[in-house]
């Protein structure tokens, strides 16, 4: 228990530890180098950014952070389905898996600008003022979110135990009673790794996307911030917008972490060798 | 299944078939009494032993009352002492509940202390190559395994398992 405590102490105490001595390296060597802040602004002036532009970069924040997680909801949801639908039909996983392999390796970059012009016709076929920039950006993240949901899904729910899989069959399992009872349980921690990737893949679709759209306007996201930020030399202020994207992306990783653990708490390995 | 607790594990024939309720679960506590692991429904895999999850596998396969069990080398990653303590409690749960147990197993003395009637089998091809009644009495306990009638079946069947494998 004491050394537990310790260690717990430990792996608190030593990050912050280097932190500070990385902040204070920064700053001497702004310092004794003369940097001009538009090169490399000093810690002082990235904290000063945060807390003055706090407010308006917040906003922004919150918008990105709302293409993120809706895009990472949408991947679970569609992601997980495709892997069911794969996994009740190996003629559809044959079928069909090459073609998400192509949507995943092809560049997202190089697709989002297909995908802003096509969702700008349809939204304004749709009557909606082909202003929607917000689903161009979503449909991007989803696109990176969903594969590792797909592939360690399909991965897992074809993972069950061969001696589990002939006993269902012993006892005359319908294939839903085996997918649920068997099946889906099997593949659950495989499933919620998958999420976790996707949760930072979706954070990194969702900016990529907004640097390629580029939308001015009303509703925009820390990536336009740190654009615009870029174009105006205020390289503390894109300091400040990337120590939000950071600590954004920490943040999405901690809580599918939590939520994996206590989905799994009770009887995964990853999640109950610890206490033994 | 690691992921459900020892009465879930129990129950997953009845839950197979779709059936749930206060029924099922009575007989899965009262198989879980015969084997011995009263107290442990709401324990996890992980958190048994290896002779106590073959027990509850048993228990499973004792649930919906089967008139026959077949138990493909059940005993054999357990350890001795273990062993044994399974081989009585399936002794017992024989004689209350009688159904017909087909046991495969590579141990000699496994064989005779549990059955009542023994098949040597030949290695490639894999037939029977010879049939042994065992008249030992129904009621068997550790006195049963230093008995001259126990050694000499022991003998028996080692002969025969000898001859099946061409090893004189």
């Amino acid at each position: 228990m004491n050394r537990h405590g310790t260690y717990l102490w430990l792996r608190i105490a030593a990050p912050v530890v280097v932190g500070a001595l990385f902040i204070g390296l920064w700053a001497t060597i702004v310092w004794y180098f003369a940097l001009k802040p538009y090169v490399l602004p000093r810690p002082v002036d990235v904290a000063q950014s945060l807390w003055n532009d706090g407010r308006s970069l917040m906003g922004s924040l919150l918008f990105t952070l709302g293409v993120t997680l809706a895009a990472l909801a949408a991947a679970v949801l569609i992601g997980g389905l495709i892997a069911i639908l794969f996994s009740l039909s190996r003629l559809i996983e044959i079928s069909f898996f090459p073609y998400v392999v192509i949507l995943q390796v092809t560049p997202l970059i190089a697709i989002a600008p297909l995908l802003i012009i096509w969702v700008h016709v349809l939204t304004a076929a749709a009557g909606g003022g082909g202003d929607h920039p917000m689903i161009a950006l979503l449909v991007c993240a989803w696109i990176v979110a969903f594969f590792p949901i797909v592939a360690n899904t399909t991965a897992g729910l074809n993972s069950a135990d061969r001696n589990l899989i002939a006993l269902f069959r012993l006892y005359g399992a319908s294939r839903w009673r085996t997918l649920w009872l068997l099946r889906m349980p099997t593949a659950l921690p495989y499933f919620l790794t998958g999420v976790r990737i996707s949760g930072g893949l979706a954070l990194i679709g969702a900016v990529a996307a907004e640097f390629v759209a580029g939308t001015g306007g009303a509703e925009t996201g820390l990536a336009y911030r740190i654009l615009e930020a870029q174009y105006r030399l205020m390289t503390a202020r894109l300091f400040a917008a990337l120590i939000l994207l950071s600590l954004t992306g920490v943040v999405i990783y901690l809580m599918l972490d939590f939520i994996s653990r206590q989905l799994l708490r009770r009887w995964h390995e990853s999640a109950t060798a610890e206490e033994e | 299944m690691p992921w459900s607790t020892v009465i879930a594990n129990v129950l997953l024939p009845f839950r197979i078939a779709g059936r749930r309720g206060a029924e099922p679960r009575d007989r899965a506590r009262a198989a879980l009494h015969a084997v011995g692991l009263s107290g442990f429904e709401d324990a996890y895999p992980h958190q048994l032993s290896g002779g106590m999850r073959m027990r509850v596998s048993i228990a499973r396969a004792l649930v919906t009352d089967p008139e026959l069990l077949l138990l493909d080398e059940p005993f054999a990653a357990l350890d001795e002492i273990t062993r044994l303590q399974l081989n009585d409690d399936l002794l017992r749960l024989w004689t209350e509940r009688r159904p017909t147990i087909v046991f495969v197993t590579h141990s000699v003395f496994e064989s005779v202390y549990l059955s009542t009637r023994i098949a040597v089998m030949s290695a490639r091809p894999g037939r029977i190559s010879a049939d042994l009644a065992v008249s030992l009495a129904e009621q068997r306990g550790r006195a049963t395994r230093s008995s001259p009638d126990y050694i000499a079946m022991c003998d028996q069947v080692s002969g025969a398992l000898a001859k099946a494998m061409g090893t004189p």
